[in-house]
């Protein structure tokens, strides 16, 4: 009998993602996928935006959303 | 006794916030001391089976940052919802949607389209785009849904506080910490933070004329700004007025306007709203004519009033998608 | 669904519109009528609502420019209005969903007119596209005088 291992969420790494394993009868690892199960939209939203304003908005994308105002203590 | 079981977690999420809780320095440690963290994706490797093993209310506390966009981001906040006995919605993205809320001014087709096909740097010979459920080689592999607009927490699941910002500046975080350690709770539903507008405490609010009145808008980039002077007065949109203090003023310090990221003003359900009213009382301009004339400067209205709260917004999505390159021509 | 009936928001100064006449008289004359006192307390905010409540259209009858009773209340009103617009068109609803007039008619029979003639424009435009979660009863007033 097959089995299959699903590690859900991915852990210590900027992002969302997913990995199956498929097992073969022996045990075997048969098969594996990585899936990124997000999706945003950036690249359309920012359309129509000034691009002045975009420093402010690209970095919210990815935890660079410190860098353009870095806070002071 | 057993340390009260905390978790961190991101839904659609930058890792902006979870960074603004590692940010905390050397008071993270005393964090780690006086909790029991059981989920944080981020930084530490549990699972979410671990937390559906868990009994109702067995979570003191979930820290939820990210919007919602997708059935698996759902499921995780009503998860959590369920095992916990607080759920705090941290940044701008759960207590508002945040910058990704203004996807909602599109559609998901097109966000799939531009995606999947007609980015110039798509290969996708077989036009696949992605499906709930698919047959590889024989495996089904799983997708969550994507929805047709990004919701806030609130929308989701019931929220007992918030902590607004983009990301929460770090002594705010400090301090909802020690209100959750502490016992040192408002009633349930409040935001930790000041409840007045940012001008309350912006150091450029001397310099406001009695009677703000400007006949032009301009943009960041065409004057040179003065670094003591209100933005609104020099005819820079800054949206202090209608956003609640409490970021200390990052961006207005680095001589950049004000845009939004804490949300409303307490009692008010529409920042962006509250904003036009504001606008138009310091617009200079009486007839037809020259009321057309300024407004025309204000560019991209859904982009500079709702930047972090599309979908917190009384109008919250558009039905009408974006005009894509496609139809533009442009490929 | 059934046939398309634009539902039209009207909101009016009492200090130039129809104060000559029985208020219940002319507002059995016109569904979803708000009369108040200066077009300048009417919020963005009550504007937007207006179109999440279910309105196709929103219209405004102020006061004649120069004849606010307080200065400049129909100023803000307008320029509030002409914001609205630019922030609705970028979410996909017509400008021509949201008018505002500023003029007399001490006996409200150009409200009624106004009305009237804004509901058949509407009916052109077709039902303002809002958010579609939300379910139109066609009987359920959106407004009503006194309160929402």
């Amino acid at each position: 009998m097959s089995k299959q291992i699903t590690i859900n969420p991915i852990t210590r790494l900027e992002g969302h993602g997913k990995i199956e394993i498929f097992l073969d009868d022996k045990g075997n690892v048969e098969d594996a996928y990585w899936q990124v199960v997000e999706l945003r939209g950036f690249e359309i939203f920012c359309l129509g935006r000034p691009v002045e304003e975009l420093p402010r908005i690209m970095p919210t994308s990815v935890a660079f959303v410190q860098l353009p105002i870095t806070w002071h203590p | 006794m057993a340390k009260p079981k905390t978790v961190i977690c991101w839904l659609g999420s930058c890792g902006g916030c979870d960074e603004a809780v590692v940010d905390m320095n050397e008071v993270l440690l005393r964090v780690a001391a006086a909790v029991d963290i059981v989920l944080w994706p981020v930084a530490m490797d549990f699972k979410y089976d671990s937390i559906k093993r868990m009994k109702n209310g067995e979570i003191v506390l979930s820290v939820v940052n990210g919007h919602v966009r997708n059935s698996e981001q759902e499921e995780i906040a009503k998860l959590l919802r369920e095992k916990s006995q607080l759920v705090l919605a941290f940044g701008a993205c759960a207590c508002l949607g945040g910058t990704p809320g203004l996807a909602n001014l599109a559609t998901k087709e097109d966000i799939f389209n531009w995606v999947y096909r007609d980015a110039p740097t798509v290969v996708n010979p077989n036009g696949n785009y992605p499906q709930a459920t698919s047959s590889v080689n024989g495996k089904t592999l799983t997708l969550p849904e994507f929805y047709d607009r990004v919701y806030a927490l609130n929308d989701i699941i019931d929220v007992d506080y918030y902590l607004p910002g983009c990301p929460p500046p770090p002594y705010s975080v400090m301090y909802a910490v020690n209100a959750v350690l502490e016992d040192k709770l408002p009633p349930k539903g409040s935001t930790l933070a000041p409840h007045r507008a940012l001008c309350d405490s912006c150091k450029r609010n001397k310099s406001k004329p009695d009677r703000l009145s400007i006949k032009e808008i301009r943009r960041i980039h065409e004057v040179e700004a003065d670094p003591d002077t209100c933005f609104l007065a020099q005819g820079i949109i800054c949206l202090g007025p209608a956003t609640r203090d409490g970021c200390g003023e990052a961006c207005m310090n680095i001589n950049l306007p004000c845009r939004g990221c804490f949300g409303p003003v307490e009692g008010v359900e529409d920042s962006g709203a509250k904003f036009i009213s504001a606008m138009a009382s310091i617009l200079d301009a009486e007839s037809d004519e020259e009321v057309a004339a300024v407004v025309d400067q204000f560019i991209d209205p859904a982009g500079y009033l709702y930047r972090f709260s599309v979908p917190a917004s009384i109008l919250q999505k558009s039905r009408v998608g974006k005009q894509t390159t496609q139809q533009r021509g442009a490929k | 669904m059934s046939e398309y009936e634009p539902k039209l928001v009207c909101f009016s100064c009492k200090f130039s519109w129809g104060y000559l006449v029985d208020e219940d008289a002319l507002s059995s004359k016109i569904d979803n009528w708000v009369p108040l006192i200066c077009t300048g307390k009417i919020d963005a905010a009550h504007m937007l609502e207006a179109f999440k409540a279910g309105a196709d259209g929103v219209l405004i009858l102020g006061c004649p420019e120069g004849d606010c009773h307080y200065q400049d209340g129909n100023y803000e009103a307008k320029k509030r209005v002409y914001l609205i617009r630019r922030l609705l068109e970028a979410v996909g609803i017509e400008k021509e969903r949201i008018r505002i007039e500023l003029s007399i008619d001490p006996e409200g029979r150009r409200i009624v007119k106004l009305v009237e003639a804004m509901r058949q424009e509407l009916a052109k435009l077709g039902p303002a596209k809002t958010s579609p979660v939300r379910e139109r009863k066609p009987e359920q007033p959106i407004a009503t005088r006194g309160g929402k």
